[in-house]
């Protein structure tokens, strides 16, 4: 394969996939405006927005891996019962299980509780473990914000509208429930009672469906701070100061005409030209993060899209705007739909998985690093890391995973907000294969999101079924978050 | 309930402005005449009927573009065969130059080339409805072929001989992974995507108690869908050429017997082994009812609405009862869609994609000659490597997108906050380039082709009602309009105007960045 996209042309095509979710026939009718809703919602919210983040609230980042992660060689049940060791590496991955911790193995799983295990590139920097092509953002990934009570990790979950398409799983667990209407984060706000300008962003191309509202949010899309924003493009004249005169002129015209009606097409553009200057100013700021992201492509597999997401969300939180950054959510790709050759530890090979977890574990770890380092967010943002489903227990015969069912959900969290260094969930074992020959789903992970949602960010318990995910009936978490 | 009537701000457009927007690229200049005692079934017709439009002139511009890449090796014509192909990829490697990235860019020439100058406007719109619906990308040079050879050969064509062609077709066998599935531990990719994108779909869509409930089929028939196309590949022939591989041990699998299930109250039975297998699995899924009314419901959303199921679910149902009557001929099905009244009914259910935004301001500016993507010109500042990046901001790079469904025709997909600074910005390097770079705020050169766009010398007024006229199509909110007016005019709506006007360039971008133009 020797395509080479630029980084600009991959972002497209990481929301493309979410944007590809947005399609299906099933549910696309969830995704309308619906006037009523829009007013009841503009009745509810309050213009003055006390609980914004980060006094009343935490800043919620939400990562979806677009795809299907292969969790269960993230983290790895190297222990879990002599059983399931005899499945895992003999019989379900005979050529891709990661290397037990006590093997012998140059490249092996680095030890969490005596029972899982990080794959080695989910724990770069973290004495032991070898690491090939180092890099400065090595500073312990996962394992290190694992050991220090940052993250929590959820075994065996996934969504009970699971099917075996990506677009159909991905688009109900945007939905937050199949039967449901809008994107979960947009009735978030909804429910919060957030002003309807409330700013929420995709720092991509596009707007994933879980953040499509149905009264009136538009969210924005922010794919890259250099090009961002309308420009007067001429061979010779393009940054004159009578061009930005031009520009301004436009503008002025399209406000007009953009102000007008309620229909979808109208609604965004006037949401891109309010939020433009506000925008503008923060991402023409320089910007120095307090820890090293991760965007070579040396290293990673999506043209660095996941580290300059989770950068411009770090900026844009710690910017002090009017109106501050509610929540965020980033579509991460790169090839996670690892149906063949998709490699275990191996970086001069095989490398893909390398990427693809040091990706993940080095990025979420930045992040965590660079918000921590500003006093105002430090114990006041959760990361949220899921994909649609895992993959097939036993591998294939071209070296990859197919479509499988149960899989790893991550919460990452600051200073104590979270209580972490935990793995939660009901363990199903290996001897029983679940939807698609996957690991069973224990864990609906609507009850980990509610138990953030309740937690940290101003939900009451009886709004998870009223307004945020109708159908869960949800009666309490498994306490990852720690009541503010 | 939700909101399925639509009721963008400014006047309804004609049926005839209707049909130039959703059926083409949008009106040309010298369309506009035409429109006047329009008859849709007449236009349909004579757009079905591709064979006797005499698109030669389009064709010889075709032809005669460069195709001389960057390292100065000639990238084959764009019906090439794979051998031409292959003989090419193995010329621009040894020149060190990247052949799958310059056929995709000669592949652009063409397309937008046809999309801006075809008379065949419902073919060229059809054959993006395909490439999408069969997404496949340049990850190999096979891409290449298969707009020629799949995509162009049944694209007004029968379906089964299109989804036959797709199922063979070297990109799609590398793309969905099939080459190298084989019929013991098959790689279940391809068969997936086949029944629930391209054929079927996941779910019933007949109309009925199993509407979108019914699953059309269970994850052991997709299992089972892959062992019987295991053997469908490119590997062990010179140029990827399509075989089957009857070796039976490779695909050991593949010869036991099979069942599917399929949706149907009936078992289907695959009983031999070969390559007759997979056809009569591919005759199974073409027939299936479910397929009928996924192809018409997919049509119908190219063409009426982004919400076929609740606008326009009898246009749903004439479009599958044609494919069903016909045995999947398209241009049966299209024409029953486009012919229901709900098409001329649909105002407001359609939004422009970024690829239908940039033909439809070219063909509306009345140009004629396409960028050539070839060449590196990055030294220019208006070349086609900067509309390249341009149109990659825009989020429809053609045969790139990543999931096979390929761009969702539902404007949620794209239409963002990116989108309309995407769009402002491509409408003045658009203007810039065809119609000479403004040097200040005070100064624009004189242009013929902008003048008789416009009609000038003409007064403000009347030079925002012309380009209304192209770009829109219909009458703009009063206010709006004479804020148009008033900047052009800079104050006196009488003021004369013409391509020296220092403010008739902005306000020819501004009328196709507004939302106005923006609906299809």
């Amino acid at each position: 394969m020797n395509i080479r996209p630029t980084r600009r042309a991959f972002l497209q095509g990481c929301s493309g996939f979410a944007a590809a979710a947005a399609m299906r026939g099933f549910g696309i009718t969830n995704l309308l405006f619906d006037p009523h809703l829009a007013a009841r919602a503009a009745s509810a919210a309050s213009p003055f927005a006390p609980d914004q983040p980060p006094n009343a609230r935490d800043l919620l980042v939400l990562i979806f891996v677009r795809g299907g992660l292969d969790g269960l060689n993230l983290v790895t049940p190297f222990n879990t019962s002599a059983a399931d060791r005899q499945r895992y590496f003999s019989t379900l991955r005979p050529t891709l299980s990661v290397p037990a911790p006590n093997s012998s193995a140059a490249r092996k799983s680095a030890d969490l509780d005596g029972r899982f295990a990080l794959h080695p590139d989910a724990a770069r920097g973290v004495t032991g473990v070898n690491v090939p092509n180092g890099h400065a953002s090595d500073t312990g990934g996962f394992y290190e914000l694992f050991r220090r009570g940052d993250l929590a990790i959820v075994e065996a979950c996934g969504s009970p509208d699971i099917t075996g398409s990506h677009f159909d799983t991905e688009l109900y667990v945007d939905l937050g429930g199949k039967q449901n209407q809008g994107g979960w984060l947009a009735r978030y706000l909804d429910a919060a009672g957030e002003p309807n300008d409330a700013l929420a962003v995709a720092p991509q191309w596009g707007i994933p469906p879980s953040l499509l509202s149905q009264t009136g949010r538009s969210a924005v899309a922010v794919p890259d701070p250099e090009t961002f924003g309308p420009q007067w493009k001429t061979r010779e004249w393009t940054a004159h100061e009578d061009a930005s005169a031009l520009v301004a002129a436009q503008r002025a015209l399209l406000e007009q005409m953009y102000a007008r009606g309620s229909e979808f097409v109208e609604q965004v553009g006037r949401s891109a030209l309010q939020n433009y200057d506000m925008l503008r100013a923060v991402l023409e700021t320089p910007y120095s993060p307090s820890a090293a992201y991760l965007t070579a492509d040396t290293h990673v597999a999506d043209y660095g899209h996941l580290g300059h997401s989770l950068q411009t969300v770090a900026q844009l939180a710690k910017a002090s705007v009017a109106n501050p950054l509610r929540v965020a959510t980033i579509d991460v790709g790169g090839g996670y739909d690892t149906h063949d050759n998709q490699g275990v530890v191996d970086w001069n090979g095989n490398s893909r998985y390398c990427r693809l977890v040091t990706n993940l574990a080095n990025n979420i770890k930045a992040f965590c690093d660079d918000m921590n380092a500003d006093p105002a967010w430090r114990g006041r943002f959760v990361v949220v890391m899921l994909s649609e489903f895992g993959r097939v227990l036993y591998q294939n015969d071209s070296g990859g995973t197919d479509h499988g069912a149960g899989n790893i959900l991550l919460v990452a969290g600051s200073a104590g907000n979270i209580r972490g260094g935990q793995i939660y969930g009901e363990w199903p074992g290996l001897q029983t294969l679940g939807f698609n020959d996957g690991l069973p789903i224990t864990t609906d992970y609507r009850r980990v999101l509610a138990d953030i949602l309740t937690a940290r960010m101003g939900i009451g318990a009886p709004q998870i079924n009223t307004a945020i995910f109708p159908g869960l009936n949800y009666t309490g978490g498994l306490g990852i978050g720690v009541a503010r | 309930m939700v909101e399925i009537q639509a009721s963008p701000p400014g006047t309804a457009p004609t049926t005839s402005r209707l049909t130039y927007s959703r059926l083409a690229f949008g009106p040309r200049p010298e369309d506009l005449p035409d429109m006047a005692g329009f008859d849709l079934a007449a236009f349909v017709d004579a757009q079905l009927d591709i064979e006797v439009i005499d698109d030669s002139a389009c064709e010889s511009y075709v032809a005669g573009l460069a195709r001389v890449d960057p390292q100065g090796v000639s990238v084959p014509r764009p019906d090439a065969s794979l051998a031409a192909i292959e003989a090419y990829r193995a010329a621009s490697e040894a020149a060190g130059g990247w052949p799958n990235g310059n056929l995709q860019r000669h592949l652009w020439t063409v397309t937008y080339a046809r999309g801006l100058r075809s008379k065949r406007q419902l073919f060229e719109v059809m054959v993006d409805f395909w490439t999408n619906h069969f997404e496949t990308n340049f990850q190999s040079p096979l891409k290449y072929w298969e707009d020629h050879h799949v995509i162009r050969a049944h694209a007004l064509g029968n379906f089964r001989d299109l989804v036959g062609a797709s199922a063979k077709s070297p990109s799609m066998l590398h793309f969905l992974s099939n080459t190298y599935s084989d019929g013991a531990n098959p790689n279940e990719n391809y068969a997936r995507e086949l029944m629930e994108l391209h054929t079927m779909g996941s779910y019933s869509r007949v109309p009925g108690a199993g509407f979108l409930q019914q699953p059309n089929y269970t994850e052991e028939d997709v299992h089972t869908a892959a062992q019987i196309l295991s053997g469908w590949t490119t590997i062990g022939t010179p140029n990827q050429e399509y075989r089957f591989n009857a070796g039976r041990n490779w695909p050991s699998h593949h010869w036991l017997e099979k069942r599917m299930w399929l949706g149907n109250d009936d078992y289907h039975y695959f009983p031999h082994g070969g390559a007759e297998q997979g056809e009569q699995l591919l005759d199974i899924l073409a027939e299936h009812p479910s397929t009928a009314y996924f192809i018409a419901f997919k049509l119908c959303r190219r063409f009426i609405s982004d919400f076929p199921d609740a606008f326009c679910p009898d246009a749903i149902e004439a479009g599958a009862q044609a494919f069903l009557t016909t045995h999947g001929d398209i241009r049966a099905t299209v024409r029953a869609i486009l012919l229901h009244p709900k098409f001329a009914a649909s105002w407001g259910q359609k939004v422009r994609r970024p690829l239908e935004f940039f033909l439809a301001t070219l063909r509306g500016m009345g140009v004629q000659e396409i960028p050539n993507f070839l060449p590196d010109d990055w030294d220019d500042a208006l070349g086609a490597r900067y509309f390249e990046s341009q149109i990659e901001m825009l989020g429809q790079k053609l045969f790139e997108f990543p999931a096979p469904t390929g761009l969702p025709d539902v404007r949620f997909a794209w239409w963002n906050t990116n989108q309309l600074f995407g769009r402002w910005t491509l409408a003045n390097a658009l203007v810039s380039r065809y119609f000479g770079d403004q040097t200040n705020a005070d100064a624009a050169p004189a242009n013929a082709a902008l003048d008789a766009l416009v009609g000038a010398p003409a007064t403000a007024s009347q030079v925002v009602d012309r380009l209304v006229d192209h770009f829109v199509g219909r009458t703009l909110d009063a206010a709006d309009r004479a804020a148009l007016v008033d900047y052009l005019g800079n104050g006196a709506a009488q003021a004369i105007v013409s391509s020296t006007s220092p403010r008739l360039r902005g306000t020819l971008a501004t009328i196709a960045a507004s939302p106005y133009a923006q609906w299809r």
